[in-house]
Formats: C-alpha cells, structure tokens, sequence
C-alpha cells in the first residue's frame, strides 16, 4: 500500500464520515407532536418481568413503575419473546363524535392495543411470534363510543428475543387529524420499501442482463450477484412475515448484506482493471467462517455478531470507494464523478440503517436503508446506458472502419479486375497472335517455300512468279516480325536486313548499318511496326533497283529513322508516271500517315534518303 | 574427300523444299547427305542408323514434332548438332528449339550456299544467331537477375557480353560488332558462344527446362 492510497483511504473515510454526520444531524428529528391530537409520551409499564406472564391487559397498572418512551424492552438473557405492556392515561381532546385514531408511528414488533379495555388492533399476541413491524407505522381506528372523556389505552408490544420490544411516542385523536401523518410516513417506509424491493429486482435484471450481453471480465456478474443479494433484505424492509424463524431469517438478511458489498468490492476491481489482491484469496474461507459463526451463534449474542460483522462490511466499502479514487485519480475517467457520489450515497445510507438497526437505544425514529436501492438502480442506469452509448460508439467505430476496409477493397477489387481482364485480353491477344503466326509459318510459308523450291528443282524459272512468290514470303516475314510484341523497332529493321541481304548482295549491293538507337518516337504496335517495316522495304527495294546506289544506309537515332542510299535518285528527275518508285512513294506515305509519323524525302546529288519522324516537328 | 565429309540428316515434310535442302547440302563438297526424313518416326530411326554430325530437322512434322528429334540427338551418344529448319527464324519457334539444345537454325529459303555455310560455322563451333533471337537472350538476361531463385541457372552476363548481344539485335553483323567494338571476330564469336553456355542454352537442358518453368522464358 502506497502512501497516496492511504491517503485516499484517509479521504474517503473522511468524506463519508462527513456525510454521515450531515445525513445524521438532518434526519435525528424526534417524534413531534401533531396539532389537534395527543402525544403520549409517559405512562407506567405493567408487566416488570418484560415477558407475556405478567402483561394483562385491563389490569391497573397505576402503580407500576413510570415508562417514558420511546422504550424498549430488551432482556437477552431470557429465551422468551420480550413483551412491553404500556398502560398510559389520555384524556380526549375535541369532539368524541366523530372517528378517533391511536397512531403508532414506530414500533416494534407486533402489538395488541387495547382502550378502555377494548382490542382495537391485533399485530400478535404476547407468546406468539409477531408481525415484523418494525419499518412501518400503525393507525388503529377508534369508534367514538369506546372513548371516553378519561382513556385507557394499553399497548402490548411484543418483539423479538435479539432485537427487543420497543414503543415510541404515539398519537391519540381524530382520525382525519392522525391518516396524513400515517399516510406520509407508510410512504417513506412501507412504500419505500416496496419500491426499494422492486429497484433491487430492476437492479438485479440490469446487471444480469450487462453481464450475459458483455461478459468481459464478469464485473457485471459480481454486481448482478450484488443486486440479487440486495432484493433480500430490500424483502426485510418490505415484508411483515418472515420467510423463515427470525433468527434464520437475521442470518439470511445481514450475511446477504455482508456478501452485498464483497460483491460490490469484486464489481469495482474488475471494472477498474485493478489487479486480483493478495488477501482476496481469503474470500471464500471468509464467507465459510461467518456463516458458520452466524448459524453458531447464541441469539443473545446474535446482534452483536453482525454488528461486528457490519464494521467489517463499512470497511470493505471504504476500501472499495479508496480504490475507485486512487485508481481514477490515476487514469482519470468520467464514471468517478458518478459512481464514487452514489456508491458513497449508499454507503451513508446504509450506515445510518446499521446504527439504526444494531445501536441501543435507537438513535433515529425511521430507518432509511429502503431508500438506497433507488441509488443502486441508478448505478445500474448509468452502467447500463454507459455500456450502451460505449457499445454504439464502438460500433459507429467499428462502422466507419469496415466501411473504409470495404472502400479501400472496393477500389483495390476493381483494380485487380480491370488488370485481371487486361491480362487476360493481352493473354489472350498474344496467343492469338500466336496461333495465327504458327499458321502462317507452317501454312503459307512452307508452301511458298516448297513452291519456289519446286520451280528450282524443275529450271522452271518464270521472273514473275518467283518474284511474286519470293516477295509474298517477304512480306509474311515482315507481318510475323512485326506480331513478335517485343516493343522495339530496331530488332524488326535488323530481321529487314537478315531477309533482304541476299537480294543486296545479289545486286552487289551493302548495307552501311547504323542503327545505334532505340528511336523513342514510335508506339510499338505490331500495325505501326509493320508499316515502317514495308515504308523501309519499299525504300530498300526502290534503292536497289531503281538508284544504282552501293551502298543503303540505314541509320536511327531516338527522333528519326533514315533509309538512304549513295544512287542517282530513284524519285525526282522523271515525269510523275515514269518515276519508278511513284506508286511505292504515295503508299509509303500512307503507311507513314497511318503510323502517325511524318516521312520526308531528300534527294541530291550525293543519293535519296527516306527519312521518318515524328509528325508534328517538321510538320 | 569423302572421309572427310560431315554427315547430315535433313528431317522435313514438305517434298521440294526438302529436296531444295538435300542439293544445296550436297554442292558442298565438305557435307553429305545420310538420309532423308518426312516423319518423326523415320527420321528417328534414321538419326539412330546413320549417326550424323548434323541434325536438320523441321519442328512441325505430320506424327509429332521436331523438338523430339532435337532431344534425341543432345542426348546421343556422338556428337550431332541439331539445327532447326525454319521458314522466317521466327523466334518463338527458334528459340524453343534452341532451348532443346538446337546449335541455331537455317532459313528454308536462303541463298545456295548459306545453308551450307550456317551448317560449317555450326561445326567449328559458331552459334547462328538471329537479332530476334539475341533480343530474346537479352530480354532473358534482364530477367534474370529479378528472380533470384534462377540466378543458378543463369549466369550473369558480363557488360560487354551484353553490348555484343544488343547490338546482334539491333542487327549488326559480327564483322561490324568487332569493329564498332575494336575487337576480333573471333572475340566477338567468343562472347556470343559465351552468351549460348550462359544462358544454358543447348548444354543445360534441365536447367533451362526450369528457367523455363520458373517463367524466365
């Protein structure tokens, strides 16, 4: 234990001992007297034996020794019921026609009230058990003929062996003058006690249901365990008859109490996320010990048991309030300001009913305890709509995310697909091209090839045909070069050279090659490729037969690609129609066109060059 | 003479182109033809019977296809060169081949002598090598290094290995690449047998079989 603990430990005894005597000083009013009704306060006591044998009523009593009350007969040492037999005189005040009422605003137990020696009220013989009728006042009507203008009014009180027979000041008068003041005070009592039995039931069926919907760390089932314990002596404030003998019923109600606020201490340390305590090991050889004492016990010693026990329970409830200060003092959070105010509500309340119920003579003429259960239901609203407004707001969280994770998705979805059916096209695309070249090669080019191998073998030598056959394969080749997808112009230019080299060499023609660069103006698509390709071998064909040249340049640059030769022309010089690369001319600019390129033609006296680049620098 | 003359086996199914082949072959006093194939299956025979130096064969055959011929005669128990038989040199069919363990390819259509020229250069220990089939190897040579698991199965090529390739793609003859180089020709035949052993083609089947699994080709 750390000094700030103790110091926390120190403030909460102090805070609750400050409220305490506030709620003290407030509430210790007396019984005061009504307006237009006698308050009995003195009379004598008839049976001096404090037990039913000598509690006669209609006996004189005037001799007797004088009663002042509030009394209160309490021999424990005697194993019957103590009986209080009161005899008091009381003369009528008012007019005796209308409807009188004795109103007893405290007692306890059960009671027989007799005046001028007529039962008017019958809570229980002396010698049987009475009602438990401690918590609530009693309004005995009295019809106007039994009184007289000098009244004899005996009261036979009987309680219970632990707990004694007590009478308070009471009332005598009209009745109309005597049922609001009953009527008021049955609310706070017995009214408040059924509803303090029906807020613990409320209670109970809260933290049940927090603890089934967020089981988390079980704190809601220690505080359902709490409630449930509460609705049994919620039940002692309420009923008049016992479930069981009193002294069982005693054990019941203050072990109940006890394991109330234990199960309180579990609540708040989980809650807090306050780690197991060494000595909480101790808890159930603790329960097993008191409730053996608590059977045990002898019944004179009973009340003085539980007033112990209950210390003990004040205790724990002042660590439980030190541990909920320390330990949202250190992290701070909302729920201090409001379960540290009404479990400190509860506390003071319950404090007062433990004098109330355990301190001889009774400090207070009413006890308040039925009034703490409304507290615990509110400890249960708060947590209830806390949980709810935590869950929403998780869940609101939980909203947002999922609909970002599935946006994000969404996106990455469609980006995937669209690749995907990219892929899939240019897959497909690809083996297509494939399959077409495969057909190609195997079909029209080996039977162009076995054609022209045919003509050789058999000297069939016609000009037109092998020639028509030989460019046929040519172009075919030119076609398969520019469908390979390798995204390059200069490895097709280089097969250009492969196919076309026994022609130059044929005609004692060379190749000046200088394809050094990559040009970058081109968008390698097998149509452009193929176009620059035929515009390169038409200008190649044109050189080598039409310019007389030694020698075809061929030269790129990334801006240009330039096919010259060192002939005389084989474009200018001649009429449109006789120009023998006219024809070859418009359709290599139409290809250019069709390339999205620009071609231009140089022709001097050093040769023709064909030159090709992007269309819009030399326009 | 004719004990020294190297053998050829000419595998191809299309008549006159085959016979085209078999007497461009024989004009050159250095090769024989030993047999004549139209079929997969004779032509397996065949390079079983007579055992030649060279394999010509074409890879679309009517009972299967040439690439078989190919694995047969790496795996033989003399030395044969295999050569594919191609229209165009087209490089998906090419380089297939050359992935079997084919030494290059000869053009069905090519000049009289060039077939018989590819055919010698083969058995002095050159490597025919196409630009498109140089663009392939580099684009392989690009590769390589990306997926590390294949590093074993190709090696890295040297800079200047990979300046021979690039410009064999860009079409430059050997005599050009060893003069825009100030190399020999023989250097430059050097690097690109070099490149061949490499890139495992043709002495690393399994190798290459897994390169090729491994998506490199």
């Amino acid at each position: 234990m750390t000094g700030r603990y103790l110091r926390s430990l120190a403030a909460v005894t102090m805070i609750i001992a400050a409220m305490s005597a506030a709620l003290i000083m407030v509430s210790r009013r007396p019984i005061t007297p009504i307006e237009g009704a006698v308050l009995v306060t003195q009379g004598r006591l008839c049976n001096p034996s404090g037990t039913a044998r000598d509690a006669i009523p209609g006996t004189d009593c005037s001799s007797g020794r004088p009663l002042v009350l509030p009394a209160e007969m309490l021999q424990e040492d005697v194993p019957d019921n103590p009986v209080l037999h009161g005899q008091f005189r009381v003369a009528t005040i008012g007019p005796t026609d209308e409807m009188q009422a004795i109103y007893l605003p405290k007692i306890a137990q059960g009671a027989q009230v007799f005046i001028n020696g007529t039962l008017v009220e019958d809570m229980g013989a002396p010698g049987t058990s009475p009602l438990l009728h401690w918590g609530s006042p009693v309004l005995v009507r009295v019809p106007p003929d039994l009184m007289k203008k000098e009244n004899v009014i005996d009261v036979v009180v009987t309680g219970f062996r632990q707990d004694g027979a007590r009478l308070s000041p009471f009332f005598l008068g009209p009745f109309q003058v005597l049922q609001p003041r009953y009527d008021l005070r049955w609310w706070f009592t017995a009214g408040g006690g059924i509803a303090g039995l029906a807020f613990a039931v409320a209670s109970t069926l809260f933290f049940a249901g927090l603890a089934l919907v967020r089981p988390g760390n079980g704190e809601f089932a220690w505080m359902a365990l709490a409630a449930a314990l509460s609705i049994i002596f919620a039940s002692h404030y309420t009923f008049m008859k016992m479930p069981l003998p009193f002294r069982w019923w005693a054990v019941l109600w203050n072990l109940a109490v006890h394991v109330y606020v234990i199960a309180i201490y579990k609540f708040v340390n989980l809650y807090l996320n306050v780690g197991r305590q060494r000595y909480e090991h101790l808890l159930w050889p603790w329960l097993a010990l008191i409730t053996v004492i608590a059977v045990m016990v002898p019944v004179e010693y009973q009340r003085h048991f539980f007033f112990f026990l209950h210390v003990g329970s004040v205790g724990i409830a002042l660590i439980i309030l030190a541990n909920l200060l320390y330990h949202r003092l250190n992290s701070p959070g909302v729920d201090l300001y409001i379960l540290f105010p009404l479990l400190s509500l509860i506390l003071t309340i319950d404090l007062r009913d433990m004098l109330f119920h355990l301190w001889r003579p009774q400090p207070f003429n009413m006890q308040i305890g039925q009034l703490s259960f409304i507290v615990l239901l509110g400890i249960a609203t708060y947590l209830a709509v806390s949980e709810l407004l935590g869950s929403l707001t998780r869940l609101e969280n939980l909203t947002h995310t999922l609909e970002d994770r599935i946006a994000a998705s969404t996106q990455e979805l469609r980006e995937t697909h669209a690749e995907a059916v990219r892929a899939e096209r240019d897959a497909a695309l690809a083996a297509e091209r494939q399959r077409i070249m495969l057909d190609l090669h195997d079909g029209v080019g080996g039977d162009l090839v076995n054609t022209l191998a045919y003509m050789r073998a058999n000297a069939f030598d016609d000009p037109v045909i092998k020639s028509a056959l030989e460019t046929s394969l040519l172009d075919l080749a030119l076609v398969m070069d520019s469908l390979e997808g390798m995204d390059t112009i200069t490895t097709p230019l280089a097969m250009l050279r492969e196919r076309m080299e026994p022609l130059l060499h044929a005609s004692n023609l060379d190749f000046a090659w200088n394809v050094q660069e990559e040009p970058e103006f081109v968008e390698m698509t097998p149509a452009n490729i193929l176009n620059i390709l035929r515009i390169a071998q038409e200008a190649i064909t044109n050189a080598v037969k039409h310019s007389r040249a030694r020698t075809i340049k061929v030269t790129t640059t990334r801006d240009t690609i330039v096919i010259g030769d060192d002939g005389i022309g084989w474009d200018t010089g001649k009429p449109k129609e006789q120009q023998a690369g006219g024809r070859g001319l418009a359709s290599m600019r139409k290809r250019a066109a069709e390339a999205g390129l620009a071609l231009e033609i140089e022709a001097d006296a050093t040769g023709t060059r064909i030159i090709l680049h992007r269309g819009d620098i030399h326009g | 003479m004719a004990g020294r003359q190297h053998s050829v086996l000419i595998v191809e199914d299309h008549d006159h182109t085959a016979r085209g082949l078999v007497d461009r072959v024989r004009n050159n006093p250095l090769l024989k033809v030993c047999g004549l194939a139209t079929t997969l299956e004779t032509g397996l025979a065949l390079l079983r019977q007579h055992r030649p130096r060279i394999l010509l064969t074409d890879l679309g055959l009517p009972d299967g296809s040439g690439l078989d011929l190919i694995d047969a005669a790496i795996q033989a128990d003399w030395q044969c060169d295999p050569l594919v038989i191609s229209v165009f040199g087209d490089e998906k069919r090419v380089t297939a081949a050359i992935r079997h363990g084919a030494r290059g390819y000869v053009l069905k259509n090519s000049g009289d002598d060039d077939i018989a020229r590819r055919i010698l250069d083969v058995i002095d220990g050159g490597n025919p090598i196409s630009p498109k089939i140089a663009r392939h190897f580099l684009a392989l040579a690009a590769k390589a290094p990306a997926t590390g698991e294949t590093e074993s199965a190709v090696e890295t090529l040297t800079a200047r290995e990979l300046q021979v390739l690039t410009l064999l793609a860009r079409g430059f003859k050997r005599a050009e690449i060893a003069d825009n180089l100030s190399i020999s020709i023989g250097t430059v035949g050097n690097h690109i047998h070099s490149i061949y052993r490499k890139l495992n083609v043709g002495s690393n089947i399994e190798a290459v079989a897994k390169a090729s699994k491994t998506g490199m080709m």
